[in-house]
């Protein structure tokens, strides 16, 4: 169960649980990067997801949960497959693209999939999965109902709340503060103004129950 | 086709923009929960700090590009 770390611990105390696991974070990754993951495992956000058949999804779906898809493309010679298979069930790698904070991008589908796997798809998703490096990936899951995401409005009051804390806890991007926080996720909008596709960055990876199907999405033309 | 957000994407882990938003005073935070409401993706509406974070991380990134083919 998450905890808000920036109120049960003292800043101090805090900086050195996270300065720790950063320590023994070998991966590539910039600092931010590497301060989200080590939140991510404080909180136990980076555990493995629950995977479904696409009936169980489409029954999750009727009943009330929110569908979201999560688009991968290759990059630097590794393939999406590659990048969708360690988002589903292994080490959580976090972003580097976090115009709206560390944490998983997904999107609510919009326009029709014609495919009992894909009855919708989401226009954003399929965008980033289209890539001319070669085929992308887009995934499909369901948010738990007992999930609730804030706005961006309100994780902001909550950081000039106690923006002093974080700073000292050496926290400054807006994923890894909520999630420090206790925060599963939050919803944005305005990644696409022509779509009305809802985008949430998701923090803690069990929130999701992702379909066992995947769609491919061919590679696009240099 | 190439958007604000692709932009920011590219320059948020700049040193270079992390200066230019500490010198005016704003934290990272604020700009990741605004950036998109203020300017609807438009980047000429967005506030002059901004525009001149996201432009110095560009100039940053295309420094180190340079650098890296010689």
């Amino acid at each position: 169960m998450a905890v808000n770390l920036i109120q049960d611990r003292s800043p101090a105390e805090l900086k050195k649980e996270i300065t720790g696991i950063v320590e023994k974070d070998l991966r590539a990754l910039p600092g931010t990067a590497k301060i989200f993951a080590a939140v991510a495992r404080l909180q136990e956000f980076d555990r493995l997801p629950e995977m479904a058949d696409p009936e169980r999804i489409n029954q999750f779906i009727m009943e009330g949960c929110k569908e979201l898809q999560r688009g991968i493309s290759p990059s630097d010679g590794v393939p999406a497959e590659l990048y969708a298979r360690e988002l589903i069930g292994g080490t959580l790698h976090p972003g580097t693209k976090i115009a709206y904070g560390q944490g998983i991008y997904l999107s609510t589908p919009s326009i029709d999939g014609n495919l009992p796997e894909f009855p919708k798809i989401s226009e954003v998703a399929r965008h980033y999965a289209c890539s001319p490096d070669g085929a992308g990936i887009v995934l499909r899951c369901i948010l738990k109902r007992e999930v609730q995401l804030l706005e961006r409005e309100d994780i902001l009051e909550h950081f000039r709340e106690e923006r002093n804390r974080a700073r000292q806890a050496g926290i400054s991007d807006l994923g890894t503060f909520a999630a420090a926080c206790g925060f599963q996720g939050y919803s944005c909008d305005g990644i696409a103004p022509k779509h009305e596709e809802e985008v949430v960055v998701v923090l803690d990876r069990t929130a999701l129950v992702f379909q066992r199907v995947a769609l491919q999405i061919p590679q696009k033309a240099r | 086709m190439d958007t604000l957000h692709d932009r920011i994407n590219r320059v948020i882990h700049t040193s270079a923009f992390e200066h230019v938003l500490e010198q005016r005073g704003i934290d990272l935070i604020e700009f990741q929960c605004t950036w998109d409401k203020i300017s609807g993706g438009d980047f000429d509406k967005l506030p002059q700090s901004y525009r001149e974070a996201i432009l110095v991380g560009e100039e940053d990134l295309h420094g180190c590009k340079e650098i890296a083919l010689a």
